[in-house]
């Protein structure tokens, strides 16, 4: 009979209990020069929460399969743990990474819609857009109050812009009047006047 | 007078108490019940509560979450799970492993050489003993190599059913009687048994896909057959699955799928290979 019977190395009965794993190993591995080696510390990582760390090491990542790895360990780990460290990340220069960053936060769900709201008090007049334009994503039913708000009080005027396109999908019809303020208040921005015609034309 | 055994009155799953298994039951195994599995849920959990006895669904849930030695979710686990499934199931596969893959796996092998191969999930071992069927009958180098077969599930029932390797002649009706005949013995009760050397021959083990911690110690992979598991997960938890796959996997190994599922819709860490037989997915070299 050539087959034979598997090695225990292969495949032991139980794995370690979780205390005896080296943390301090995990994120010695993230820094392998080895994908498989990256790719199981990855996700032991994630198995222990391990948030910032993974984000740290998205920021540094070349390998975009990794970085999709990582990603999807983020979103295991969910919530403001995992989304704190991802929004530090808005800030970078590069444009793939942070769009698959604010792809990933969008899927996070509504718990992390406060650190997103969070961020419309920014100074970074980028980021405010950002937060603004992953609002719809959340589906909840405080989206439109969030950006009524931001229309009212933004002094931005492309944030206000963004907020206005938000509107236009789940404002209310009792929304128009402040929509018609906000084009007021940048009144010589034709296009948020453009903006806000339509907007209220879909929801008035 | 017989004694009339106690009538324990179960009470009806709440819609608050299905999401909140669901969840749970979610976070564990990675495996998400859609609304319309509700019933077969709500049934499931109700067995079980009865079987243990308790009363209502947040003392048995409890348990469930609480238990230090996991007894009572394994048996949920177990329950919960699917596992109807027969020998040669997509025979097409089989024929692919030993006619195109297998070939390139051993392309720069020795004789000698081990070869490894992951039946992932397993159930009650129709898979991995067609594996060997398959090899033992239809691979002209089976001589040449250790071949090592692993075979895990999550379901604890199931691995018990597999090592005993017990089956009903519906189970064996795509085998050849030449092959059963080989390979198996007849019970007294004409069942299907697989003879004690190919049983011994595959390891059996209880693992979870999804667990970075569990699945760490499965390495070396050259195949990995994962079919109609990730069906059963949300877009995550398949992601997750791919992931552990890919780790379990040497450099140029294959993995195989179910023929309704797609790896190119997961992930993008595995090269799609169309083989004359079957479409298999590579992780690179």
């Amino acid at each position: 009979m050539p087959l034979i019977k598997a090695s225990n190395v292969s495949a032991r009965k139980k794995a370690q209990p979780v205390a005896t794993i080296d943390r301090l190993a995990i994120a010695r591995d993230l820094e392998s020069l080895d994908v498989d080696t990256r790719i199981a510390a990855i996700r032991l990582a994630a198995r222990f929460g391990e948030a910032e760390l993974l984000t740290r090491h998205l920021a540094a990542e070349t390998d975009p399969v990794l970085r999709e790895t990582l990603l999807t360990s983020l979103v295991r780990i969910g919530g403001v743990r995992a989304a704190r460290p991802l929004i530090a990340l808005l800030a970078t220069d590069d444009a793939s990474l942070r769009n698959a960053v604010i792809e990933t936060l969008q899927s996070m769900g509504e718990e992390v819609l406060p650190e997103i709201e969070a961020q419309l008090e920014n100074q970074d007049s980028d980021l405010r857009i950002y937060a603004v334009n992953m609002l719809l994503s959340f589906r909840s039913p405080r989206v439109p109050d969030i950006a009524l708000r931001v229309i009212a009080q933004d002094p931005h005027v492309n944030v206000c812009a963004a907020a206005v396109d938000v509107l236009a999908e789940v404002g209310r019809p009792e929304m128009v009047e402040a929509l018609q303020a906000a084009a007021a208040r940048f009144s010589d921005q034709p296009f948020l006047s453009f903006a806000v015609r339509a907007a209220a034309k879909r929801i008035g | 007078m017989a004694v009339p055994s106690q009538n324990v009155s179960i009470p009806p799953i709440s819609d608050e108490d299905f999401l909140k298994f669901r969840e749970y039951f979610y976070r564990k195994t990675g495996i998400m019940f859609q609304d319309n599995k509700r019933y077969f849920v709500d049934k499931r959990i109700q067995s079980q509560m009865e079987s243990g006895g308790f009363r209502n669904f947040r003392q048995y849930f409890d348990r469930v979450c609480f238990q230090s030695d996991g007894v009572e979710l394994q048996a949920l686990v177990n329950a919960m799970t699917v596992n109807e499934t027969y020998f040669y199931r997509e025979e097409y596969q089989l024929k692919c492993l030993v006619q195109s893959i297998l070939p390139e796996v051993v392309k720069n092998m020795h004789s000698g050489e081990t070869i490894k191969i992951w039946s992932m999930p397993c159930s009650t071992g129709e898979e991995p003993y067609s594996i060997a069927f398959y090899l033992l009958e239809h691979w002209s180098r089976v001589d040449d190599f250790n071949i090592e077969i692993v075979a895990s599930d999550i379901d604890t029932e199931v691995l018990r059913k597999a090592k005993l390797g017990l089956y009903a002649d519906r189970a064996v009706q795509y085998v050849s009687q030449e092959t059963v005949g080989k390979y198996m013995t007849m019970t007294r009760d004409g069942k299907f048994q697989v003879i004690d050397d190919l049983r011994k021959s595959i390891k059996f083990t209880q693992t979870n896909i999804i667990d970075a911690i569990e699945d760490r110690f499965y390495r070396g992979f050259d195949v990995v057959f994962c079919r109609n598991l990730l069906i059963y997960f949300d877009d995550l938890s398949r992601r997750e699955a791919a992931e552990a796959i890919f780790t379990a996997l040497s450099p140029g190994g294959f993995v195989c799928l179910g023929h309704s599922e797609s790896m190119s819709r997961i992930s993008s860490l595995f090269e799609l290979r169309k083989f004359p037989e079957a479409i298999v997915y590579q992780k690179p070299a």
